[in-house]
Order: structure tokens, then sequence, then C-alpha cells
């Protein structure tokens, strides 16, 4: 998921960078317009048009996104209860051999047996303490997981929500019809201009209608948005499973949908990667 | 705030009201049909002005839908973080109990070891009793720092030196019970 995330963060990071380079190739392929930071007191796109504090809102929330999903599969993988059973096993063992040690420095009245009563206890009712203990150590993981998915939902789904909503209505929009004003700037300015290029400035420019189409469309048919998606449906299997009755098997089934939570997005991150590839030909 | 914006000029003949979604599809409309090359080449020019002057407008539109998204956000950041950093606190609580647990056992053993140091000081006592201070004395000496590179006994464990380890195991016993009855709450 952390590939995923930032490679949309990188949507986020870039939006003022694009709109910088979408005015000055609109200037490039326009000798009359005159560059500047505004025109009528609005903003042309050579200085930042989105501000800073709602693009670090969109680069935290991913990050905290990746951060959540790692916790929960640290917490959910954490052998830390079977670390106290092998650990209480192992005091057992020691706590045996100590008591041993004190009867061998002690020395019972004559004809009576050393008491060998501690050493004997000592390894099975630390067995049982380790047993018990594992038991409560699971279940207050468990509950804790569930606890930060449940309490979590309601946060993640307004962050992917939102995310959402930004690749669809505005980070896509914004690229398709960046790209399409630079491939038709291009276009036309070839048009206006090719009887009096010569066969070197022709190629050149011809290249650069062939780099502004394949980015458009690479742009049309990638689908950011998509990443989201699958982030989403892998938070809904995890809440389903953590909200599901308890047994091994959903024990099982939660660290299963968590994991899904954080690996299910290589094909659509390859795609991202793809699409960022083609964009930055 | 508005998500829609509001055309009244020479374009249309009355006002026109868009979403942003519907403004970036009639601004791909326009840049498309500039190079529709039936078109003559003053109307593909006017299109491609329009498209230029409708895509400036559509990003007034998508930076004010950008920044109403940003306080909902916000809050749901702090959400996550509060939680991430919940998650990251019982982890920790968890991996310390099982550490306490392992260190007694660690300690436990040390100390077994210390005791028989001083089962072995007990009989060179008796022995020194018989044969004289000095040279046994050099021998419990002897005896105790070749226990100690032996066993480890010398170095330092969890932090204490073995000889303030007695004093250690009642802590860590004590700081074990403590967490382990906050874990079961």
């Amino acid at each position: 998921m952390s590939t995923a995330n930032a490679i949309i963060r990188t949507y986020f990071t870039e939006m003022n960078d694009f709109e910088r380079e979408v005015y000055l190739r609109r200037a490039l392929y326009d000798p009359g317009l005159e560059i500047g930071a505004t025109t009528g007191g609005q903003s042309t796109g050579l200085l930042p048009v989105f501000s800073a504090a709602s693009i670090k809102a969109r680069t935290d929330a991913l990050a905290l996104l990746t951060a959540y999903g790692e916790r929960l599969a640290a917490l959910a993988g954490a052998d830390a209860p079977t670390r106290f059973n092998a650990g209480s096993t192992v005091l057992g063992a020691n706590l045996a051999g100590l008591a041993g040690t004190f009867e061998a420095l002690g020395s019972p009245p004559a004809g009576e047996a050393a008491d060998s009563t501690a050493a004997a206890y000592a390894g099975p009712i630390s067995t049982i303490i380790g047993i018990f203990g594992e038991m409560i150590l699971d279940s207050r993981r468990d509950r804790a997981l569930i606890r930060a998915v449940n309490e979590g939902a309601p946060a993640v789904d307004t962050i992917l929500n939102q995310i959402d909503a930004d690749l669809r209505l505005v980070i896509s929009p914004q690229r398709t019809t960046g790209l399409l004003q630079q491939l038709a700037g291009s276009v036309r300015y070839y048009n206006t201009n090719r009887a009096s290029l010569t066969f070197p400035q022709r190629q050149a420019l011809l290249s650069e209608v062939d780099s502004a189409a394949s980015r458009y469309q690479a742009a049309v048919a990638g689908q950011p948005n998509e990443a989201v998606d699958g982030i989403r449906d892998a938070h809904a299997a995890l809440v389903k499973y953590a909200n599901s009755p308890r047994s091994p098997k959903d024990l099982v089934a939660l660290s299963s949908a968590i994991e899904t939570f954080n690996n299910r997005l290589r094909p659509i991150v390859e795609s991202l990667r793809k699409l960022e590839e083609a964009e930055n030909d | 705030m508005q998500d829609t914006i509001t055309f009244s000029d020479n374009f249309v003949e009355s006002d026109v009201t868009v979403d942003a979604a519907q403004l970036a599809e009639i601004t791909r409309d326009c840049f498309l049909l500039s190079m529709e090359t039936s078109l003559d080449d003053g109307v593909q020019g006017i299109l491609y002005s329009l498209g230029i002057r409708l895509r400036e407008q559509h990003r007034h539109l998508i930076k004010a839908v950008f920044d109403r998204g940003t306080d909902a956000l916000t809050q749901a950041n702090d959400e996550i973080k509060r939680i991430n950093k919940k998650l990251k606190q019982v982890k920790a609580d968890l991996d310390r109990v099982a550490d306490v647990i392992g260190g007694l056992g660690a300690l436990t053993k040390q100390l077994d070891e210390l005791l028989k140091i001083a089962k072995i000081v007990f009989y060179l006592g008796r022995a020194r009793d018989r044969y004289g201070g000095l040279v046994l004395g050099i021998f419990v000496l002897a005896a105790i720092y070749g226990f100690g590179l032996v066993t480890g006994g010398r170095d330092r464990l969890g932090g204490f030196e073995s000889r303030e380890m007695p004093c250690v195991i009642i802590e860590e016993y004590e700081t074990c019970l403590d967490l382990f009855s906050s874990v079961r709450r």
C-alpha cells in the first residue's frame, strides 16, 4: 500500500508544478502571450494555485493510512503472547533449579528428607501461568485490534472518500484538460507554421505532438482512483472480519484481511507506475 | 462554498450554470474540436482560446472544491494519528510484559548461580579456618572471578550488575505483576 500511496501522493505534490508546466507550454506555442503571475487578478499558474495546507492534508492522510495498516499488521503479528509463554516456561525451569539450590544450601535435621515441594511445583505452575498469560495477551491484542479497526473505520472512510473525490473531481480533470491543452496547442502551432518550418523543425515539433498525445492517452486510460477502490474494498473486508464472531478461523481471516489491506494493490501499483512513466516520457 | 460556476456573456444566449465535471467535459470538447481539421482555421482558433478560458475557470472551481475538503480530512488525520499512537502503545505494552518474564527467567538463573558461588565460598571459608586466611582468600577471589567469566556473571544483565540482582528481581517481579494486572484489565 505504501508504494501505491507514494504514487498517489505524487499527484498531489505535483499539482502546482503541473499548472506551471501547462501555462509555460501555452506561452511556448503562443508568441503573443505575455507571461506573468496573474492576469486580471487571477492566478495564471506560474505561481502555486493550490494551497500548501490543502496538499499537505492529502499527503499526511496517505502517510497516516500507510502507518495505520503497518501498525495493525505489526500488532496482529506480535509475538509477545508466544514469547510470554516460552519465557514463563524458562522461568519455571529456573525457579525449580533455584529451589534445588536452596535445598542444597540448607541442612535438613537428621532423619528428615529435604523438602522438594517448591522444585516439583515451580515448573508445572509456570507452564500453566504461561498458557493463561498467552491467552490473556492474545485476548488483549485481539481486543486492541478490533477496537482500532472499529474506531478507525469512520476516519479511514473519510480519508478514502476524500482522496477518491480529489482524484476523480480535481486531479484527473486537471491532468486531462491540461494535457489536452498542451496537445491542442502543439497541433495548432504546427498547423499554423508547418509551411515555413524546415524538415528538422517539423520533425522536432511532430515529436512534441507525439509526446503530448501519448501523455494525454495515458491520462485518459489511467484511473488513479481505482487504487482507492482497492484500498476501500480491503478496508471493508478488514472491518467485516474484525466484527465477525471470534474463533480461530476468524483470527486467521483478520490477519489475512490486514495483509490484504496492505498488499492487494500490486497490479494497480504497476498500472499507476506505467501511467506515471508514460506521463514523464 | 459554491460547487458550480455561472457563465453570462456573449458566448451564450442565457446564463449557464455548470459543475466542475460538466465544465471539464466542455473544456475537453473545445480542445478536441480545435483539432478537428474539417473546421475552419478561425473556428479552430476560437475553440482553442475558449478551451483555455474554460480551463482557467475550471481551475478556480476545483481549487475551491479541493480546499473545501481539507477540514474534514484534517480531522480524520488527527483521529488516525491518535489510533496509530494507541496501536503502538499496546504493542509496546505486550512486548514489555514478554520481555519482563524473559528477563525474570534470566535473573532467576543468575541468582541460582550466585547462590552456588555462595556455597563455594562457604566451603572455602571452612577450609580457610583450617588452612589459614591469606592463601585461601586468594583462591576465593580467583574462583569468583573465574566463575564470573564462565557464566557471564560479571556482565551487565538488563542494565544491572550481578551484585544488584536480588533487588532487581524483586522490582522486576513487581513490574511484571503490575503490567500483567493492567493487561488483564
